[in-house]
């Protein structure tokens, strides 16, 4: 289907406080975990059809850096994929956050071990809070960590396989490290599809 | 008596709303403000008795909002309304002067609970 999928601001405002309410509850799990304040901010939301995606990427990262992709896909009732991409730098603050003792900065493969074990945290919590929300069944597969560089997103991940993308951006604002990411989530077109159908729902029960 | 709800977002104004118990819709003014500064110069025009408040919101956050509506010195009773549950943003939104702190999406029984402390306090004053 090369029909582009749109989402009206209703549902856009629907999308964002799902993700809200998402972000919110894998924040104080962070919390808990390391022990630590999250400041939240307002996640961006942005839609991007998959023609417009490596324009999109262009623009949004540096093109002479790599970049660290976390990726995990979903399957069941909503089925995706869910995608953090940050730079080594975040990866490395992540890490920080993860062991008191600090970590260091020669040993990739110890800051991608520790900064994935929250991520594998994170992400699923985030795309089950907002399954769980709009009463639907998530479950994860084993999630795996790459270096890319940004002209080689598209085609060294699965970005390419989705018609539309979510891209959600915010900053892990941990009290003591700055951790920023990107969290692309890939979404089936029946899963964006329900999406949709939970938003007319939501509205359609009585108008504000 | 006269409520605001205060959120940027209009799905979780309506999550509110349809929260509010139907007896309390019927015989209240309920006014919305879509962020932290808007709440302050709506609350200034003419004070409410109940505010619902958000804390991440564009222009001024909820933290502020809060503190400069206590800060005007009228009889107010803040309930904030959080996506944001971690111990210690509680524990900052109850020192920014709010009365209660529920999260989203909203329970009905813990709403309820706040609101019954709303009227207790109305009562005695």
């Amino acid at each position: 289907m090369n029909e582009k999928i749109i989402f009206d601001c209703d549902e856009v405002d629907y999308l964002q406080e799902l993700l809200n309410i998402s972000f919110g509850s894998s924040a104080a799990i962070i919390s808990d975990m390391l022990d630590t304040f999250v400041t939240l901010h307002i996640p961006k939301i942005e839609l991007v059809h998959i023609d417009n995606i490596q324009g999109y990427i262009n623009d949004s990262f540096d093109i002479s850096q790599d970049y660290y992709v976390f990726a995990q896909q979903f399957r069941g009732d909503i089925e995706g994929e869910a995608l953090f991409i940050s730079k080594f730098e975040s990866m490395k603050n992540l890490s920080n956050a993860v062991n008191e003792e600090g970590v260091n900065e020669d040993d990739i493969q110890g800051i991608i071990e520790l900064s994935s074990e929250l991520l594998n945290i994170v992400n699923p919590a985030t795309i089950k809070r907002m399954a769980t929300e709009i009463n639907k069944n998530v479950f994860f597969s084993q999630p795996s960590v790459k270096s890319i560089k940004s002209n080689e997103l598209v085609n060294n991940t699965n970005i390419i396989n989705y018609q539309t993308i979510i891209v959600i951006s915010t900053v892990l604002d941990f009290q003591t490290e700055d951790i920023e990411g990107k969290l692309y989530i890939l979404l089936k077109e029946n899963t964006i599809m329900l999406i949709k159908q939970a938003a007319a729902d939501f509205f359609n029960l009585e108008e504000e | 008596m006269r409520i605001l709800i205060v959120d940027d977002s209009k799905v979780a104004r309506i999550n509110v709303k349809r929260a509010i118990p139907k007896h309390m819709m019927e015989i209240n003014i309920i006014d919305i403000a879509r962020n932290g500064q808007e709440a302050i110069d709506k609350f200034k025009e003419e004070p409410y008795d109940l505010v619902f408040m958000d804390l991440t919101m564009p222009i001024k956050n909820g933290y502020e909002a809060t503190k400069e509506i206590v800060a005007l010195g009228k009889k107010v009773y803040i309930i904030i309304v959080t996506a944001d549950i971690q111990n210690n943003g509680v524990k900052l939104a109850m020192e920014s002067g709010a009365d209660s702190v529920i999260e989203k999406p909203i329970d009905k029984n813990k709403l309820n609970r706040s609101l019954i402390e709303f009227f207790k306090r109305d009562k005695k004053e």
